[in-house]
């Protein structure tokens, strides 16, 4: 019996506390960080100066010559945003969530 | 307007009434085909998502309702109106907000849009109201919706907790009403049925005390009964159409018979006479463990049909 009380017990603080966390906003998810929104053709001279050397620089994939390059940052927070897309599947009208756009952060 | 057979017809056979729940009111209730959609309870497909509850039956029932909807909105235009009547959310055992629900139903969320539903506020999605509530952000959703048959106010439409003595928000039992409705998610994790064992085992309570008039509170003589809902609506009514109430609605704009909720998953079509007007309340059951219930309201004709 005295179990079952403290399993209650447990159990509505728990919950109560978990119920009292207002979720974040993404204002407030973004605040203690800085973002970069990702761009096809953004200067990478805009990357490095915003978040420095990079953590990890693998060598060129064969046959992608040398002036295609990957880097690679650690501990690193990215934003996927996301829409509910219209689309037609054969007669039926259908929905996708699609990703509109990237924000590349790193704590301030 | 498109007339209840009409819409019956019209529905294929997927449209049945359930439990003989049909009735013709005295004077036109809308004067537009009206769509009522109860609580659905949107998670995130896991064990204690009851909208999904593991049958794949049950969404394609769901979305071939949608789909039904979608080729009505484009025939019928603007002389249809579609209302979902709250806890289209569970927020109540969400992982954090709508974000992952979202990604779960993505259909489900984007037709509803795309049939220009009203929404309605539940008491398990009632967070959308709360969260952006000083700037007046509401994502949509209405604290009740009405309609009007030659400019005077027939019917409104709720979710129904308001009349809950459990589960009303505003009051300390609603509080503590949440809190073992989180405890009983977290337990639907054990075992997933917990929820309708639990709900079926209180109504037995009720129904003795019921029985014997145990809790009967003094202010509403009636509650603790199935008919608690109707007599708190009926007074709502009955206050309106006297002009008491704080909203901007003269007495002279307003005639209400019928108050169209969901909340308890229990459909229910009942009426009552009092003083030489006859009241209607329409509970559309819900789109939870296997629920599949509407609710229909053309001109004078109402009734509550389920779906596939």
């Amino acid at each position: 019996m005295r179990r079952v009380a403290v399993f209650i017990i447990l159990a509505v603080s728990i919950v109560s506390c978990a119920s009292f966390q207002k979720p974040k906003t993404l204002g407030e998810a973004k605040a203690d960080l800085d973002c970069i929104e990702y761009r096809d053709g953004e200067e990478w001279k805009q990357i490095s100066g915003k978040f420095g050397t990079p953590d990890l620089v693998p060598l060129p994939e064969p046959g992608a010559g040398l002036t295609k390059n990957s880097r690679a940052f650690s501990n690193m927070v990215i934003f996927f945003y996301t829409e509910v897309r219209e689309v037609r599947e054969g007669e039926v009208v259908r929905f996708h969530e699609v990703i509109t756009s990237i924000d590349v952060c790193k704590k301030k | 307007m498109l007339s209840l057979d009409e819409f019956l017809q019209k529905s294929g056979g997927n449209a049945k009434i359930f439990n003989n729940f049909k009735l013709k009111a005295d004077k036109d209730i809308t004067e537009i085909l009206t769509v009522c959609i109860p609580d659905m309870h949107l998670l995130e497909r896991g064990p204690n998502d009851d909208f999904f509850d593991q049958s794949q039956e049950y969404e394609d029932r769901f979305i071939n309702l949608l789909d039904f909807l979608l080729k009505l909105r484009d025939s019928e235009k603007e002389a249809l109106e579609i209302i979902q009547l709250g806890d289209m959310f569970d927020l109540w055992q969400a992982k954090g907000n709508t974000n992952l629900i979202v990604e779960a139903y993505p259909n489900e969320i984007g037709l509803l849009e795309k049939i220009k539903t009203i929404y309605v506020v539940g008491n398990h999605d009632i967070d959308l109201v709360k969260w952006y509530k000083d700037k007046g952000e509401t994502f949509g959703r209405k604290w009740r919706h009405s309609s009007a048959v030659g400019g005077k106010l027939r019917a409104i439409y709720e979710h129904g907790f308001q009349a809950d003595f459990a589960n009303n928000q505003e009051s300390w039992a609603g509080v503590i009403g949440k809190e073992i409705s989180k405890i009983v998610g977290m337990m639907e994790y054990i075992e997933p049925d917990i929820d309708v064992v639990l709900g079926s085992t209180w109504d037995s309570i009720m129904r003795i005390f019921s029985k014997y008039n145990v809790f009967t509170p003094v202010k509403n003589p009636e509650g603790f009964n199935f008919h608690e809902y109707f007599s708190y609506y009926i007074n709502q009514m009955e206050k309106y159409n006297r002009g008491e109430t704080l909203d901007h609605f003269g007495p002279g704009e307003v005639d209400l018979a019928m108050t169209v909720i969901g909340h308890t998953h229990t459909a229910r079509l009942v009426q009552m006479p009092k003083e030489s007007r006859t009241f209607y309340l329409m509970d559309c059951g819900s789109w939870v463990n296997g629920g599949h219930e509407i609710g229909i309201i053309a001109g004078k004709d109402m009734a509550v049909c389920q779906w596939g």
